[in-house]
């Protein structure tokens, strides 16, 4: 911000998740005039719904994040949490408990991981690295044992159904977008997680429960991994034993996207929502501009490094201007 | 600060020994693979004969190589986890090499260039622009490994064998049941064991990895240092590849992945620690040995390998468990030492 009260553009660029929200915009400027029926509402409804899985992911990855950890097993828990679902179902439990149950799994994933590194004091990489493992041990010992798929209408509502219009798995990620990011950026919970990560000394001296935050944030993770999960295998209509495998990462790069710093402190729900919301529409672009399926890796990884750069410049740029004013 | 007595006391020697070996890295681990061996063959005699203690060796080597380039990264303070891709392109790039008519020394020599180049391009981005290490080099997994897919088209690299490969790759053996390959690591081994220790290389690397900045004050570049040790990481990365491009006789784009997230299992049970400052190669030994060994031993006990990433993923726990406590123990145990 700038000491006088003049309005400056660059203070736009000083709003948390401003750098995604411009790459956003060019990049659907881009592909509204080279990608071959990008605008139509098919397509967006398409990509909307797409890009609902990282972005509940990365919002609970970003709650981690920010306080300074890492959790690699999400992508484990969402096939964990969504095999536990569709076995209710099969099982013959009624839709809402089943639900329930699944999103219990991705919490407890969560307890576990949290358990782990703030009871245990293991190194929060290599507790979710053996979690992760564990985990899919487990989703493929479940699918090798009995039929993971299921059609019942409730379940296929989830990711297939709209309510006026609009996709339930978009409204679903709104409302977990809107909560999260409201707690984050404005209770005293939320604030709690920035000050562990910026600084868990301070923070424990200032009466912040350092470790119970640190063990929340994990829970948070592993509770939007399973309704993930759950939400993808309600699109998949299966589970099968490599699902979720490689979505940690994914949803990693969303939050570095939107501005989260792997060393904590920093980072957004919004600028993770849109950091999702880019990584989908990039992927939509490439398919329908015939681009070679295998360029996306390539890109996403030059675009990822571009993003961090831009957002360490912007950031430099910002405090410049603010020390010159 | 203590002062050295002129006649220290006698002490147990071969109890202090124990507990200061237990503090080494790695120690914990070892001490479990030496219970867990004999254990496993009560079930399974055919795990301790010749021909399969060999063939476990053998298989070792291509997650110990990759874990010593990941152990000087850590140590260093950084994280590389592009190395499964590097393994997967350099492989892909000596094979093709190959392909087109090059003598093989070229094209090996090729692929390891490639993998140090890969390291460059990793420590640039991560010491000159800046961008946190588990960033770049996750972003360059990615870059890397499409650059695989793109370039075979999604076609696995085939046809490039010739009889010196087959020795290289570990598909013929050199001297008993072991293969060239195991060689090579020992040499890795000795000669990175070297440097580490005795060398300005490696105590900078250990500096750089505690604490950057009182490195940077005492003269040492930290900067210049994890390029070095990205170049090295990415470097070894590459040796297995080519290797393994010639253990496997075909390139699959998909070659090498998963590799990254072994290599530094093995090299945090081995006592790495992932702060910095940490690590040594004979715990990596240690630590991919144990890797391979459980796998071996669930093979040969036949156990359903839908089974493996639980029994994988609760040994890596359970290894790191042991590990620390070692380490505890060893130091309570030493600090009542009079001096």
């Amino acid at each position: 911000m700038n000491n006088n009260n003049k309005f400056h553009l660059s203070d736009l660029l000083n709003v948390e998740g401003a750098t995604v929200f411009f790459a956003l915009a060019v990049l659907v400027l881009f592909s509204s005039v080279f990608a071959p029926s990008f605008l139509t509402p098919e397509n967006i409804s398409n990509v909307l719904v797409q890009s609902v899985f990282v972005m509940i992911l990365g919002i609970g990855m970003t709650y981690v994040l920010i306080s300074g950890g890492i959790d690699l097993s999400v992508g484990s828990a969402m096939g964990l949490a969504a095999a536990v679902c569709v076995y209710c179902i099969n099982a013959g439990l009624p839709l809402p408990l089943a639900l329930l149950l699944g999103l219990a799994t991705g919490a407890a994933a969560g307890f576990v991981n949290a358990y782990l590194i703030v009871g245990l004091g293991f190194a929060d990489f290599i507790a979710t690295l053996g979690t992760l493992s564990l985990m899919r041990g487990i989703v493929e010992v479940m699918t090798a044992s009995t039929r993971l798929n299921s059609k019942d209408p409730g379940f296929m509502f989830l990711a297939g159904g709209s309510l006026g219009g609009v996709p339930f798995a978009v409204l679903v990620a709104l409302v977990v977008a809107i909560v999260a990011g409201v707690i984050l950026a404005r209770t005293t919970m939320g604030r709690a997680v920035y000050g562990v990560g910026l600084n868990p000394k301070s923070s424990f001296l200032a009466g912040v429960l350092v470790n119970r935050v640190r063990f929340s944030v994990f829970v948070v993770s592993g509770l939007c991994a399973g309704l993930s999960g759950i939400l993808l295998a309600s699109r998949l209509s299966s589970v099968h034993p490599a699902m979720g495998t490689g979505y940690e990462l994914t949803a990693i790069a969303a939050a570095a996207l939107g501005g989260a710093s792997l060393s904590g402190g920093r980072g957004s729900v919004l600028g993770t929502a849109l950091g999702a919301l880019f990584l989908a529409i990039l992927q939509n672009t490439l398919s329908l501009m015939s681009v070679n399926a295998f360029w996306f890796q390539i890109i996403t990884g030059v675009i990822i490094v571009l993003a961090v750069l831009m957002d360490g410049g912007v950031r430099r740029f910002v405090a410049q201007r603010a020390r010159a004013a | 600060m203590t002062v050295v007595s002129q006649n220290p006391p006698s002490t147990n020697g071969i109890a202090e020994a124990l507990q200061s070996f237990a503090g080494r890295p790695g120690a914990g681990i070892f001490l479990f693979l030496v219970v867990f061996l004999p254990v496993i063959s009560f079930f399974a005699p055919q795990m301790l004969q010749e021909a399969n203690l060999a063939g476990i060796l053998n298989q070792m080597v291509f997650i110990f190589i990759p874990t010593l380039g990941m152990t000087i990264v850590i140590i260093s303070g950084g994280i590389d986890l592009s190395v499964g891709s590097v393994i997967g392109l350099s492989g892909g790039v000596a094979a093709s090499l190959l392909g087109v008519g090059l003598p093989l020394p070229l094209a090996l020599m090729a692929g390891i260039a490639a993998g140090a180049a890969i390291g460059f391009l990793n420590g640039i981005v991560i010491t000159r622009l800046k961008v946190p290490d588990f960033v770049a080099t996750l972003a360059m997994m990615g870059v890397v490994r499409g650059v695989l897919y793109v370039w075979t088209s999604g076609v696995p690299f085939r046809n490039y064998m010739d009889p010196a490969y087959y020795l290289i790759g570990g598909l013929r053996m050199v001297a008993g049941k072991l293969t060239l390959p195991v060689f090579v690591a020992l040499a890795l081994l000795l000669i990175l064991t070297f440097v580490l220790k005795r060398t300005w290389i490696g105590a900078h690397f250990r500096a750089t990895g505690s604490n950057a900045e009182a490195a940077r004050l005492s003269g040492i570049r930290p900067a210049r240092v994890k390029l070095m040790a990205y170049v090295a990481s990415g470097t070894l990365a590459a040796i297995t590849g080519v290797m393994l491009a010639g253990r496997l006789t075909t390139v699959h784009p998909a070659m090498g992945a998963g590799y990254e997230l072994e290599t530094i299992a093995a090299a945090v049970m081995g006592g790495a620690a992932l702060s910095g400052g940490r690590g040594s190669f004979w715990g990596a030994l240690v630590g991919a040995l144990t890797l391979t060994v459980i796998q071996n031993a669930i093979n040969i006990l036949n156990i359903e390998s839908t089974w493996e990433n639980i029994i994988i993923g609760g040994i890596i726990l359970f290894a790191v468990l042991i590990d620390r406590a070692a380490m505890a123990l060893s130091r309570t145990a030493l600090r009542g030492r009079p001096h």
